[in-house]
């Protein structure tokens, strides 16, 4: 585990489609806990955050050797767990929602000024405004980049309304950035 | 990917415990994406929330990782509907199959070589091996020495019971056949089957005396024992009495004994076997 700890993520996938368990337990110990919580912020059930986690490490054992060189090893890897929970959340209505939506009221310090002007600045006013539906369909599909089909699985909503919902949500996030006030 | 900004660990334990709003948390996910050092920012507050509980998940993982590795055996059981972690118990006792296949192939050699040689005692020596087979497998199923995955077994919580009578189900499914097939060449034909009851009365005594002293010493024991009575019986020309009537019922009673005392003292004996590893 040593020799490997000094090796990048690249490298030790590499190791990994080569049929090294020890690289597969070192890519787990780097990546599972930030994709861990990024699952959680989009399914409140922990198993199937679990399960999802479980499908995304077994299935880059399978098919490391499919990771082209040219990507960052993390983006690859949320891919792969963002489409496993949506595969795992079908047939499973009850506990299709996303959740920690409500937690505006956080205390900042004041170097986060930069990041956070983002959220209390025109744009997080802007999202705040939109109901927890909008919301959740602005997030799936602009800013985890799913397509309509995927947002609708992870949603658990028809593709239909994804689609209004989205158009909707941008109509009114245009309106509020426009200096109305939503 | 050297990069001179990070995120504020306020800012990554706030995200980890889910406090900030979408817009923020987009921003900290794409930073997430590319920074190996603020990855490594959030594996201490996931250790600490404890919500998702990562090292269990690696278990499940490693199980499943393991399992596409054993052998074909344990696949086979896996798409049977077994546990994985069943299977891959059983894919590391097929790692010394070739101590079973090597008793079971000396039986059937020599019933082989004494039917030809001398008919008489075929049959005499094909009782006393037979029975011996599965309970000797049985054994070597579970000695400290033979057992590739020993440290596995200490390492995680597995019921000892349920994997003895595991590995006992696996040596009997490999020998028992084989081990009949071979006694079809015999004078009286049935003698061949008549042995299964004697072999498993042997595998339940030995799993009860399993209960007071290791496997090895066990299978030792209980294999000296029914060589003397084989032989006994062989010296005055009653060697078929062990599958005849008498032998039969003894057998069966023995059987039902057995099973009982071990139903009725799992508990020990789990403790027992848990105690030896």
């Amino acid at each position: 585990m040593d020799d490997l700890s000094s090796l990048d993520d690249r490298a030790v996938l590499g190791l990994v489609a080569d049929g090294d368990p020890t690289a597969l337990r070192v890519l787990y110990a780097r990546h599972a806990p930030w994709l861990g919580v990024r699952l959680r912020r989009r399914c409140a059930d922990v198993d199937v955050v679990e399960e999802a986690l479980q499908d995304t490490f077994v299935a880059v054992w399978r098919g490391a050797s499919r990771f082209r060189g040219d990507g960052e090893v993390g983006a690859w890897l949320w891919g792969i767990c963002i489409r496993r929970l949506i595969t795992r959340l079908q047939g499973r209505p009850a506990v299709r929602q996303v959740p920690l939506q409500e937690h505006d009221d956080v205390e900042v310090a004041a170097e986060d000024v930069v990041l956070t002007s983002a959220e209390y600045g025109d744009l997080g006013d802007a999202m705040a405004s939109l109901s927890p539906e909008f919301r959740s369909v602005i997030q799936a599909t602009v800013l985890d980049g799913l397509t309509t089909r995927e947002a609708a699985r992870l949603l658990g909503i028809p593709e239909g309304t994804v689609k209004t919902r989205a158009m909707r949500a941008r109509a009114q996030l245009r309106a509020s950035l426009a200096g109305g006030t939503g | 990917m050297s990069r001179t900004w990070h995120l504020p660990a306020e800012l990554v334990d706030a995200w980890a415990s889910g406090e900030v709003g979408p817009t923020v948390a987009a921003s900290v996910e794409q930073h997430l994406t590319v920074c190996p050092a603020c990855r490594s920012a959030v594996i201490a507050p996931v250790a600490a929330d404890g919500t998702l509980d990562l090292d269990r998940v690696w278990t499940r993982i490693a199980d499943q990782v393991e399992a596409a590795r054993t052998p074909l055996v344990g696949r086979m059981m896996t798409r049977l509907g077994m546990r994985p972690s069943d299977a891959l118990l059983l894919g590391a006792a097929s790692a010394f199959t070739a101590s079973w296949v090597a008793a079971t192939a000396t039986v059937v050699a020599l019933t082989f070589a004494m039917s030809v040689v001398r008919p008489s005692s075929a049959v005499a020596v094909y009782l006393l091996l037979a029975p011996l087979v599965p309970m000797a497998g049985v054994g070597a199923a579970y000695g400290r020495e033979v057992d590739p995955i020993h440290e596995l077994g200490v390492a995680s919580p597995y019921p000892q019971l349920r994997l003895l009578l595991l590995r006992t189900a696996a040596v009997l499914v490999v020998s028992v056949p084989v081990t009949v097939v071979a006694g079809l060449a015999l004078d009286p034909w049935w003698v061949a089957v008549a042995w299964l009851l004697p072999g498993l009365a042997l595998v339940v005594v030995l799993l009860v005396a399993t209960t007071w002293c290791p496997p090895g010493v066990a299978a030792w024991t209980v294999g000296v024992l029914w060589g003397v009575i084989a032989m006994t019986a062989h010296r005055f020309d009653e060697v078929l009495v062990l599958v005849g009537e008498t032998g039969l019922a003894v057998s069966a009673a023995t059987l039902v004994a057995g099973a009982v005392f071990l139903i009725a003292g799992r508990r020990q004996l789990s403790a027992r076997l848990g105690s030896l590893r």
